[in-house]
């Protein structure tokens, strides 16, 4: 069975989803202040979706644009895959992973 | 007629000297590097195999030589096409045709013509699509429906809603620093996505295959 792996990146979004519930890319970049990306969050979260650790939901919204808004959530599997890997970093003296 | 209407402007001196001088330098560097090569070309026939080396690195243009004639190249064909967008304007208009007969050329005709100019790209802006609308495009191409929806549509919302946001509160450069960093997170995106998304492709044909 292969373990999960969660890099600093993953590691901070899975975080910010599971405290605050629902985000948008744009939002958990402002949220990590300065440590997330613009141009690579959602290269990440789809890494993540393939991963299984975020799942996704759109919202069409009817303003002209033509596009919906994605709202990411970590699913039970990330969420247990960030405890178990926070558990795993203060045991071997990691810090916050 | 053309040939004739870019004669007329070439020969006055004002207000283009800048231009024209600018777009002497394209065949200028035609001329050095096609003179460049056939002396390589001319030095390999000669010398045959022995001078391989030698005329491998005559047919490479400097780093420096690359930029100044990809820069020269592009301020040639800008400048051309206002020459002959001017041209153009000034027969459809038929404008002062008394200073055109006697061949000379007004600076505040050409004043004028930049003012048009410029009123008609601020009402093109106002009437395009959202920012991004191309990107959108070419993301839609390059890569499959599902990373397009899971990558680059989220992207380019972040852009529109951040870019809305910020005329709605009137301001417009902010608008406009919006817009550059909306495309510098696009062009990341796509770079970063570009190396997964190809080797996910090889793989799916090598499995197909074998």
């Amino acid at each position: 069975m292969e373990i999960p792996r969660l890099s600093s990146k993953e590691a901070l979004i899975l975080r910010l989803l599971v405290a605050k519930g629902e985000m948008y890319g744009l939002e958990l970049v402002n949220e990590a202040g300065g440590e997330l990306k613009r141009g690579t969050v959602y290269v990440t979260l789809g890494r993540m979706a393939d991963k299984g650790y975020v799942e996704s939901r759109t919202i069409s919204q009817d303003d002209g644009s033509g596009m919906p808004k994605r709202l990411f959530h970590a699913t039970g599997y990330g969420a247990r895959v960030l405890s178990a890997w926070e558990l795993a970093g203060a045991s071997l003296g990691w810090g916050r992973a | 007629m053309r040939f004739a209407r870019i004669r007329y402007f070439w020969e006055n001196r004002r207000p283009l000297l800048v231009w024209r001088g600018l777009l002497s330098l394209v065949p200028i560097y035609v001329f050095l590097f096609a003179t460049k090569w056939a002396f390589a070309g001319l030095t390999y026939r000669i010398l045959g195999k022995v001078n391989q080396e030698g005329w491998r690195s005559l047919m490479e243009a400097s780093t420096q030589e690359r930029w100044i004639l990809l820069i020269a190249t592009f301020f040639g064909f800008a400048c051309a096409r206002y020459v002959w967008k001017f041209g153009r304007w000034m027969e459809s208009e038929q404008r002062d045709e008394m200073k055109l007969i006697l061949g000379r050329l007004d600076r505040e005709m050409f004043e004028e013509w930049m003012r048009e100019k410029t009123r008609e790209r601020r009402e093109a802006k106002l009437i395009q699509g959202a920012p991004g609308y191309r990107l959108r495009a070419l993301a839609e191409f390059f890569f499959s429906p599902k990373v397009y929806q899971e990558i680059f549509e989220p992207t380019l919302r972040d852009l529109y809603d951040e870019y809305c946001e910020a005329l709605n509160a009137g301001r417009p450069k902010k608008a406009a620093w919006v817009r550059v960093r909306g495309y510098w997170s696009f062009w990341s995106a796509f770079i970063a996505q570009l190396p997964i998304s190809t080797v996910k492709i090889v793989y799916r044909i090598w499995k197909a295959i074998s």
